[in-house]
């Protein structure tokens, strides 16, 4: 049976939730994208709470590293080894480099979002010592499922939550407002086409975009036998996202389907992703 | 003396590879029936990659196919037999994304690797990492500004590809799916439907419309580098690529040849050299769209953005292909509306541009005709000054 991994949607949840889950996930200020963000201080005071209760901390410094990221990329997972957290997640290899060089056993996770994809490259990452890679939300069930057969390392898969589809170095709502010279007191955007509205949001070096649909994979993943089950709990109101972590954690072969339409009842979008639909992806013939 | 760049250009197909170098590419860059990241493009069967192989080589210069989508299982187990076709068809490089790849080309051919932007590779411990799988050169994420680009030449000897002009994707390469979740295309698959294009409303947290004149995008202007071309001759990158497989003959020669005439312009005599803004109006009239440096200069602020309510035209200006030049006649094929008295430039690599009011037209049957409005019409116009094959008629616009 898989464990429960949580990515919180705000600080003051944590507390709230770390009793409830086997790990939580979150990201460092900066240096991370699609992860609740921290300071360094946060980390290290949840990190107490969260190992006296025998408990996995994750950290991310998932976001696209540029050359003057890379020193504070060094002295972030040496911090974090020293302070026995539990896994790093990454996305770009120049963390993963600093880490080899640095000889670090501290345990990473590739967590390139859309490219974990193939068992093939999972196994090509294997080389490296990874502990966990956390798959694409852009494959089935079915290679899902290939994957773990022939995956040599443990798999993380999100179950829950919004998906994120979109990363940019650019500042596009920034860029917008001051482009038509608009002012906003809004703290929270959305994006909106056809009756969809997608959450966007602004960090300091970043854009994301997320899914309109909140994934609700219960039936699919929830006893699956993988390494973590991730929920994601960003913009998921805190009672309705431990109503969610107590399904996840009672889930069965049995009650998998009831607890599926439980969990769409809490919401009026949820949706399967690509979860039985395989995107398009075809070569032109050559037509001349 | 300094380091000669590489010019690298598109080609959707073998006309086109033939048009960029006549145009003056060093090496063009082209998909093939699987594995690439332009799904919608014509790409190259193995035959067509053989013959543009033995093209470029005879001419001395090289030809590179793109295999760099991102596996799934599927692709994966047909990975080692794609490879080993490509190898045959003797072309220089393959440019891969997906790191087993690397792996599978280097166990299982000779292949020379190159490292595509949907790497998104954009310091220098990862080109450092990449450069340990065997990887010969590494085309940078366009995220990266001049002064990331120059520190990673100094810390990593290894050749250095970046972008000089074309369409920008909004997002980091491999990290925007997009067009997965809005049209069921997977966008690191070669499916890639250019949400970054389409306009949204723009919501505050209470759910109203945040209003400007135009609506809210993603959607960014093009990269054009061409002031800077001396400067990076200087940082030594090794060479200089061209975005737009799916591009028209015509931008293709268009593109190609203005930056061939910068980078020799400098390289002739660098003391001397002198930006020539005339050639900035060339390429801004061939793309129809706005370019600017993007990331290069380390400013990206709204500038970059592209707010034009996707109001743009097809380019017009492309008339005609001239196929040969014989006795003072020319044969052309015609590309868009002309007729006779329309005052015309016929531009190619091998002289200056020349100004020719169109005087009297021919068709197939040898009448004299007014106008020629059929796509792909051959007629033929006599010109006084002698032209080449791949030469292009162009509106001209005072």
């Amino acid at each position: 049976m898989a464990k429960l991994m949580v990515i919180p949607n705000c600080y003051e949840d944590i507390t709230n939730i770390i009793g409830h889950v086997d790990s939580i996930a979150v990201g460092l200020r900066d240096l991370s994208v699609n992860f609740l963000e921290l300071d360094l201080e946060q980390i290290e005071h949840i990190l107490i709470d969260i190992h006296n209760q025998n408990k996995k901390l994750f950290v991310s410094l998932n976001k696209n590293m540029h050359n003057n990221d890379l020193e504070n990329v060094r002295k972030a997972l040496i911090k974090f080894e020293e302070l026995r957290i539990d896994g790093i997640f990454y996305c770009d290899v120049g963390v993963l480099n600093i880490h080899r060089e640095l000889k670090l056993q501290i345990p990473l996770v590739w967590s390139a979002e859309h490219l974990a994809t193939n068992y093939n490259t999972i196994n090509y990452w294997s080389k490296f010592n990874l502990s966990y890679v956390f798959l694409s939300n852009e494959i089935t069930k079915e290679e899902v499922t290939v994957i773990k057969e022939h995956s040599k390392i443990p798999l993380i898969v999100q179950a829950f939550g919004y998906v994120p589809m979109y990363i940019s170095k650019r500042h596009a709502i920034k860029n917008y407002l001051e482009h038509f010279k608009l002012k906003t007191d809004s703290k929270d955007f959305y994006i909106y086409k056809e009756e969809k509205k997608y959450p966007i949001l602004e960090r300091k070096d970043n854009t994301e975009i997320y899914s309109y649909f909140i994934l609700n994979a219960i039936e699919e993943y929830g006893t699956m036998d993988v390494a973590y089950i991730l929920l994601n709990g960003f913009k998921i109101n805190i009672q309705l996202f431990l109503q969610v972590i107590d399904l996840f954690n009672n889930v069965n072969e049995k009650n998998k389907d009831e607890f599926k339409n439980k969990i769409d009842q809490l919401f009026d979008n949820t949706d399967l992703g690509f979860i039985y639909k395989e995107a398009i992806y075809q070569v032109k013939k050559n037509e001349k | 003396m300094k380091n000669k760049p590489e010019l690298l250009a598109p080609a959707g197909d073998l006309e086109r590879l033939k048009v960029a170098f006549h145009y003056g590419a060093d090496a063009v860059y082209f998909g093939g029936p699987a594995f690439g990241l332009r799904a919608n493009a014509i790409n190259f069967t193995f035959e067509e990659m053989k013959e543009a192989a033995n093209y470029a080589h005879k001419i001395g210069k090289k030809v590179y196919v793109t295999v760099n989508i991102v596996l799934h299982n599927k692709e994966a187990e047909l990975l080692e037999d794609y490879l080993k076709k490509i190898e045959e068809t003797g072309i220089d490089a393959i440019i891969v994304s997906d790191p087993y790849v690397i792996e599978k080309a280097r166990e299982c051919t000779n292949l020379e690797i190159h490292l595509s932007t949907q790497q998104s590779t954009i310091n220098y411990e990862a080109v450092k990492f990449f450069k340990e799988q065997g990887v010969t050169r590494i085309v940078l994420g366009r995220e990266c500004s001049k002064t990331e680009i120059k520190e990673i030449i100094e810390r990593i000897p290894i050749e250095i590809e970046t972008f000089i002009h074309g369409a920008m994707c909004a997002g980091y390469s491999g990290r925007c799916v997009l067009s997965n979740y809005l049209t069921d295309r997977d966008a690191n698959r070669g499916g890639c439907s250019q949400i970054c294009r389409w306009d949204f409303d723009l919501l505050d947290e209470n759910g109203r419309i945040i209003e400007g004149d135009k609506k809210f995008t993603l959607c960014s202007k093009d990269l054009s580098l061409l002031k800077y071309i001396p400067e990076m001759i200087d940082m030594g990158i090794t060479s200089f690529k061209i975005e737009g497989r799916m591009r028209s003959i015509y931008y293709i020669a268009t593109i190609v040849s203005v930056y061939r005439k910068v980078i020799d312009a400098y390289l002739n005599d660098p003391e001397h050299y002198i930006y020539n803004k005339e050639l900035e109006k060339i390429l801004r009239a061939c793309a129809n769209r706005d370019s600017v440096p993007q990331f290069f200069d380390g400013e990206y602020g709204n500038e970059c953005s592209y707010y034009n309510g996707r109001e743009e035209v097809s380019n017009q200006d492309f008339l005609g292909l001239i196929k040969s030049y014989e006795n003072g006649i020319a044969t052309v094929e015609q590309r868009n509306y002309f007729q006779k008295g329309d005052i015309v430039e016929i531009f190619g690599p091998k002289h200056e541009d020349i100004t020719y009011t169109i005087d009297k037209i021919i068709d197939e049957d040898n009448s004299e005709i007014e106008v020629v409005r059929h796509p792909r019409q051959i007629v033929k116009l006599p010109i006084d000054i002698e032209v080449n094959s791949y030469d292009m008629i162009r509106i001209k616009r005072s």
